[in-house]
């Protein structure tokens, strides 16, 4: 729909559509008010606002009176919830509204375990909750096949790792050119990317839905990330990360401009790119003290950036024919 | 020609609709995320190109004049790039030239006299809705009309009356989504303005509504709020706003049943009732039907964030105890899910 706006607009805009028959045009493409499915839009809008107001009613009410309750009283209302949120999604079909209730009973599984650690004050460092929080809903994940709790699940395994590492001031040592945390990320991600690549090829769905763009952009983060501490840190001794970052960059361009042409995959590679050789140009130039090197990458910069945009330019004007 | 555009223009045709035969030689606009991809790289150019000019001149040896003069001409020099560039480098280089200009004018305001900044509200909102209207690129008027939205907010704090502006802005960005399409040549250029003006509203919502009384608290604080605008006073006229909407985007339909206007005059005073104590909801539930009324995504998003950044945001309200925020948000979840149970026995007549 946003791209119909923006053809609409841009052809009103230049006089390619009748100024007289505009209203009629709007009509026509469902963009006028007159021509949209109200009954089922305020169906649902009241149904969710008037559910969500009443949901944040409760919940400060139970916040106002928190200190009332005892131990047994907090654990109640919280499984409580939890129970209410999975019976929700079990009856639910496929579909958004199953997905929220999945959500929301992870988060509540969390906010379980949260209250569990400050109740009994077990000791345990704050990985720990999260990494025992992902292991418990890898059940549910494979019970009920949502994307989304897998996600979750992915993003806190990374928060876990990451934190685990901070713990024990393992953050800045350094293996193979790069630090172990960046590579453990890195190869985490990636590993993600690639089920999630698998996942949709076997299912024979469109090139890129929105989960499989976000697993890739984590991976992309992570390995550009890797590649970025090691030109900045100066271990250029060790080639590894470098190495790392090129491999994925082939694979990249591989899957998604000879295999499966997709923009948005290719954008952020190039994107990666442009951040990468800026970082090594800077590295390398600015500690002479001299104005024009400034200039000279800024022009750098903007030459690289015309070249990309060019070329995915060009590959979405084939695509789109 | 795009495969869109060709069903379109059946879809249009089918309608009696002739387009004019250039329309098919448009351009597709490029996706949300290849410009996300081009600022970044054209703001790492640009700032290179800063980085520059800044280490090349002795700014401390520059007196106030030169440099408002040098803002001026960056602002200048950004217009022209805009209006001569096709690409979205261009505009992004335009851009940031632009705001380093408007940084050098706002240097020259400090460095001449600390005690103006307090003053400098109001003409840097009228700087922004100039460079509104006559700056080409529809990034820099998205970014015009969300400053110029919160310039004019801290102004109104500093005037001793913070809480008028959400009412106002909220007026405005109304105003602009329901006629947006009324002004052929400019409807880009409306989109983009009330989408920035969009957001510092959303912003505002946040923050101003839940007790945040103006964004600029280290500022010279002005004189006493004007004792007749209180925080429900300016609820009140966010909900008649709200209240407007519906009825307008009612009679727009054409097709609503009597249950229908029946529901929606009962809602009305209800709404502007609750708005008094809790405005943001308000706001958001207009943005997020005017959002829908105009197929319009990100307005929609931008609603459904407005909605839970003030639902989060008013747990810390310290005007209204917690239990009093917890009556009112459970009376207003009832009240809608009633509202619901009357559409669907009765309403279903219309549509």
């Amino acid at each position: 729909m946003a791209t119909i706006r923006q053809l609409i607009s841009t052809w009103i805009d230049r006089g390619d559509l009748p100024p007289d028959q505009v209203p009629q045009a709007l009509v026509a493409v469902g963009l006028a008010s007159s021509g949209r499915p109200w009954a089922s839009f305020l169906d649902r809008a009241l149904l969710w606002l008037g559910g969500l107001c009443l949901a944040l009613g409760v919940l400060f009410l139970i916040a106002f009176n928190w200190s009332e309750l005892g131990r047994l009283g907090r654990f109640a209302l919280v499984e409580g919830a939890l129970v209410a949120a999975v019976v929700v999604s079990l009856r639910m079909p496929q579909g958004l509204s199953r997905d929220v209730a999945l959500v929301v009973a992870g988060l509540l599984l969390g906010g379980l375990l949260a209250l569990f650690g400050q109740t009994y004050q077990t000791g345990a460092d704050s990985w720990q909750l999260f990494a025992l929080w992902a292991v418990l809903l890898v059940p549910w994940a494979l019970a009920s096949a949502s994307v989304v709790l897998w996600l979750l699940m992915l993003a806190l395994v990374n928060l876990s790792v990451s934190l685990y590492f901070d713990a024990w001031w393992l953050s800045n040592l350094e293996w193979a050119g790069g630090r172990p945390l960046d590579w453990l990320l890195s190869a985490l991600n990636l590993s993600a990317w690639a089920i999630a690549h698998g996942w949709a090829q076997r299912s024979g769905v469109d090139a890129s839905p929105w989960p499989l763009r976000l697993v890739a952009v984590a991976g992309g983060v992570a390995v550009s990330w890797l590649a970025l501490v090691w030109i900045v840190d100066g271990a250029l001794n060790q080639l590894w990360p470098g190495l790392a970052w090129v491999a994925w960059l082939a694979l990249l361009v591989w899957c998604y401009r000879v295999r499966q042409p997709d923009l948005f995959m290719l954008a952020g590679g190039c994107l990666s790119v442009i951040v990468i050789i800026t970082a090594g140009l800077a590295r390398a130039l600015l500690d002479i003290d001299e104005p024009g090197i400034w200039l000279m990458l800024g022009l750098i910069v903007l030459l690289m950036v015309m070249a990309a945009t060019a070329w995915l330019r060009r590959l979405q004007r084939e695509l789109a024919q | 020609m795009t495969r869109l555009a060709e069903q379109l223009r059946e879809k249009l045709q089918d309608q009696g609709i002739e387009l004019a035969a250039e329309a098919m030689d448009a351009e597709p606009s490029p996706p949300w995320y290849l410009r996300v991809m081009t600022a970044i790289g054209a703001w790492f150019s640009a700032l290179f190109l800063l980085g520059f000019l800044v280490l090349s001149f002795n700014w401390a040896a520059i007196a106030t004049p030169v440099a408002t003069v040098l803002g001026l001409l960056l602002m200048v020099a950004a217009w022209g790039l805009q209006r001569v560039s096709v690409s979205d480098y261009g505009e992004q280089v335009g851009l940031v030239l632009s705001l380093a200009g408007q940084g050098l004018w706002l240097y020259a305001v400090v460095a001449h006299n600390w005690d103006l900044v307090a003053l400098i509200w109001w003409p840097a909102t009228l700087v922004q809705v100039v460079l509104a209207l006559v700056m080409p690129s529809y990034v820099h008027r998205l970014l015009s009309g969300l400053l110029a939205g919160l310039f004019l907010a801290n102004a109104m704090a500093v005037a001793g009356e913070p809480l008028l502006t959400a009412p106002l802005l909220w007026l405005l960005v109304a105003l602009a989504w329901l006629w947006e399409f009324r002004w052929p040549g400019r409807v880009r250029h409306v989109q983009a303005v009330a989408g920035g003006v969009s957001v510092a509203l959303v912003l505002l919502t946040v923050s101003l509504l839940t007790g945040e009384e103006d964004l600029m608290a280290w500022l010279a604080p002005g004189p006493d709020r004007l004792p007749w605008v209180s925080t429900e006073l300016a609820g009140a006229l966010c909900g008649l706003v709200s209240a407007a909407v519906a009825v307008v985007l009612m009679r727009q339909t054409n097709s609503a049943s009597a249950h229908q206007w029946r529901a929606l005059w009962l809602g009305v005073p209800v709404l502007v009732l609750l708005s008094v104590y809790a405005p943001g909801l308000a706001i958001g539930a207009g943005l997020l039907v005017l959002g829908f009324a105009g197929g319009n995504w990100p307005l929609m998003a931008l609603a459904l964030t407005c909605l839970l950044g003030y639902g989060s945001a008013y747990y810390y309200l310290l005007e209204l105890t917690l239990m009093t925020k917890s009556l009112i948000l459970m009376g207003i979840g009832a009240g809608l899910l009633l509202l619901r149970l009357w559409l669907v026995r009765f309403g279903r007549g219309g549509q």
